[in-house]
């Protein structure tokens, strides 16, 4: 899972986006996101794309690994031209790139932006529930992985683990899984006792400033108004 | 003398229905004392601490924490308590280290800029003003534990509670948070309960030590008192530390020495020992 | 396994709109029903139910291009409304790195809450009359055949309005007169039957994956699957 990654990239990356306010950001994604949705030309989404990895290079991302990330959305993407490219074979290429536009427009908001930020937006039209379990999921997702991956290990290292046999994965896998669904459990539990005890009752107070604008959101605001701008004059 | 906890032969019984009886000697805790529950992995340590921050509910028996039930009044404790558990990773639930310190502050509906100079005060005493920024998965198994310390401290509790706080710490960082836990007690005034089974570290840190094995609190005592006893300790799978052990040896080969009871007293038996040996 | 991680821009907005619509809409309900059991200590609980089913699509499996979702699982475990937020929750997240479109994050939670709903359902009705083990396998059966068809049925009537709008020279997809449909059949049928291949080994694979760990709490936790 990628999600490690991008958390650290986030937090940690010195780019002009990186610098720039969540808003500004969350803006230009939904300015590519709705450019993408509305434009069927070919030549207009591959300019878009090379816009994207512009960006990426720009603010000193590592490409490589962001593509590698977005190669699986367009696996998918592919699925689904591959249905259109019975009919043309431009048909095929305009959904492959919506599919890669909008991934790595959503990655590279992600990799440039602290979730705690992007989690305290969507608080606008989210229950508080949902976003606090948000915010448990991604809190848990470390501990629980590490173990996972703490486990899997042992599971290799024992000769559980044959590439070629799935069944027999599989049963071994059963045990690991639900070893750690009641750990999982438990763990929610004492979690619950440990934030009850730090004062928590039912709500996240998290002070998370992601409006506010600064002198680094013309780039990202900008961007995403040409794009969107572009494609619906075109 | 103002005692703040009592508790008397506690009855308590797990979701696998195994029933543990905490009883023996009553354990009771005054303000400003620094206690340590010594006692093997598995033996009720830390059912003994939940039931004190009123996390469980006791079936049967007495418990008295700031003169109140801490179960029925989990609301009114707990903002005299600060605690630290074992798995401190449970524990961290702030995106970064800063919001993690702020995580009480702000529940208890503190002001932007309150929140802020007592996160910073906590970090300067903690040493962790470098990494307020950070994500807590990315941090040391020290730095983490420090991170729970602050974020149990940011609402200058009466009482720290910490269970286990030395496992899986390095040498330095075990220093460092002795040297922390102590300062925090005399500076502070804090009130400390710690459960560990490193006996090398209890000297350091405990004017009152109670050993609790097979659920049973057996005996307790100021250091000195508690590390006489050795049929005790081995009945608990424990042993006296290293530098008493050795001292224990001196004196049955016929040395004059007093046992020690740290590092300090050792040097300076050992001093004595040398010059009481050069004078004749 | 059933769901596609469709991607933007390949549906009409209509249909996304009315998943997201649809979806907020249970999701309401879910809260409302949570709320009236103890929230707090409810949302650490979907946190983790929520991760693990993160989790479990992480986990290799070898050769096969599929992965475990455990979502009647966690139907069973946590019950429909927590399951449901959980699944939101888990598009969600996988959407903002870019596995699924965003604008499907409805859409899927509609899909995968069926499996949530359906499993939960099912696995009750028949947890008293058989073995917990063999109800699983049905539940999870039953559960995935049901979120596949409404992917399928959904992806029909996506592709036939997409085809009504092509033949009837729709100004955006007109560009597609101008070549001849391309001979591409035979590969369009054996990536179709790859594909239903693939579900049905990923049906499979989640009933006993599922059965395996409700036998494992039996044996060690078994109030936690009655």
């Amino acid at each position: 899972m990628d999600i490690a990654y991008i958390d650290q990239l986030s937090n940690n990356g010195g780019g002009c986006l990186n610098k720039a306010s969540a808003i500004s950001k969350i803006l230009m994604t939904v300015c590519i996101i709705v450019s993408v949705i509305l434009c069927e030309n070919v030549t207009e989404l591959a300019v878009i794309f090379a816009v994207l990895l512009l960006l990426i290079v720009v603010n000193k991302m590592p490409l490589g690994k962001i593509l590698h990330i977005a190669a699986y959305p367009v696996f998918f993407s592919l699925l689904f031209a591959l249905m259109r490219f019975s009919y043309s074979v431009e048909m095929g290429f305009v959904v492959l790139l919506k599919g890669a536009n909008a991934a790595v427009a959503m990655i590279l908001l992600m990799v440039t932006t602290p979730y705690p930020l992007i989690f305290s937006f969507l608080r606008l039209f989210l229950p508080g529930v949902v976003v606090d379990g948000l915010l448990f999921t991604y809190r848990t997702f470390f501990i629980l992985l590490d173990k996972l991956q703490k486990a899997l290990t042992v599971i290799k290292l024992r000769g559980g683990f044959r590439p070629f046999n799935i069944i027999f994965n599989v049963k071994n896998l059963a045990g690991v899984i639900g070893v750690l669904f009641i750990h999982a459990f438990d763990m929610s539990e004492r979690m619950y006792n440990i934030y009850s005890l730090r004062g928590y009752e039912g709500r996240l107070v998290l002070e998370s400033k992601w409006y506010g604008l600064k002198k680094w959101d013309c780039i990202p605001l900008g961007i995403g108004i040409i794009i969107l701008a572009l494609v619906v004059v075109l | 003398m103002n005692t703040i906890i009592k508790v008397k032969c506690l009855k308590h019984i797990y979701p696998d229905k195994t029933e543990v009886d905490i009883c023996g000697l009553d354990f009771i805790v005054n303000k400003g004392d620094r206690v340590v529950i010594l006692g093997p992995n598995g033996t009720g340590k830390t059912t003994l601490l939940s039931h004190i921050l009123g996390i469980l509910k006791p079936v049967d028996g007495q418990i008295s924490v700031f003169g109140v039930n801490p179960f029925k009044e989990f609301k009114h404790i707990r903002k005299k308590i600060g605690v630290v558990f074992q798995n401190v990773d449970e524990q961290i639930i702030g995106p970064t280290v800063y919001d993690d310190i702020a995580f009480s502050l702000r529940n208890a509906g503190m002001s932007k800029e309150l929140v802020r100079d007592k996160v910073y005060d906590i970090a300067k005493t903690l040493e962790i003003e470098d990494i307020l920024g950070k994500i807590p998965h990315y941090l040391s198994g020290g730095q983490k534990k420090k991170v729970a310390l602050a974020g149990a401290l940011s609402m200058s509790p009466e009482l720290l509670i910490m269970d286990e706080p030395f496992d899986g710490l390095d040498p330095k960082s075990k220093k460092e948070m002795i040297e922390l836990i102590n300062a925090l007690n005399r500076d502070r005034g804090v009130t400390t309960i710690i459960t560990t089974h490193d006996v090398n570290i209890v000297t350091y840190i405990a004017d009152l030590i109670y050993i609790i094995n097979k659920g049973r609190i057996v005996s307790s005592g100021d250091p000195e008192e508690i590390f006489k006893q050795s049929d005790v300790l081995k009945e608990a799978n424990l042993e006296p530390p290293i530098l008493i052990q050795l001292f224990d040896r001196l004196a049955k080969k016929g040395y004059n020495v007093n046992i020690p009871i740290d590092i300090d007293q050792a040097e300076e038996e050992i001093y004595r020992l040398i010059n009481a040996q050069k004078c004749c | 396994m059933s769901h596609l991680h469709l991607v933007d821009g390949v549906l009409e907005p209509v249909w996304w709109v009315l998943g997201y619509a649809i979806t907020l809409g249970i999701l309401g309900i879910a809260v409302t029903k949570v709320r009236k059991v103890e929230l707090a200590k409810k949302v650490p609980f979907i946190g983790v139910i929520s991760a693990l089913m993160l989790i479990t699509m992480s986990i290799p499996l070898g050769f096969l291009p599929v992965h475990l979702n455990l979502t009647v699982l966690a139907g069973i475990l946590a019950g429909p409304w927590l399951g449901f937020i959980g699944v939101f929750i888990v598009n969600l997240i996988l959407a903002l790195i870019g596995h699924g479109g965003i604008t499907a994050v409805g859409l899927n939670t509609l899909i995968i809450g069926v499996e949530v709903f359906a499993g939960s359902f099912v696995y009750k009705l028949l947890v008293n009359r058989i073995k917990p083990v063999k109800a699983s396998i049905i539940s999870v059966v039953i559960a995935l055949l049901l979120s596949t068809s409404l992917m399928l049925g959904m992806l029909a009537a996506v592709n036939a309005n997409w085809e009504h709008a092509l033949s009837h020279g729709d100004g955006h997809t007109s560009i597609l007169h101008e070549g001849e449909p391309l001979e591409i059949g035979f590969f369009a049928l054996s990536g179709w039957s790859a594909f239903v291949v693939i579900l049905l080994s990923g049906i499979m694979l989640e009933a006993l994956v599922t059965a395996l760990v409700v036998r494992f709490f039996m044996k060690v936790r078994p109030e936690m699957v009655i």
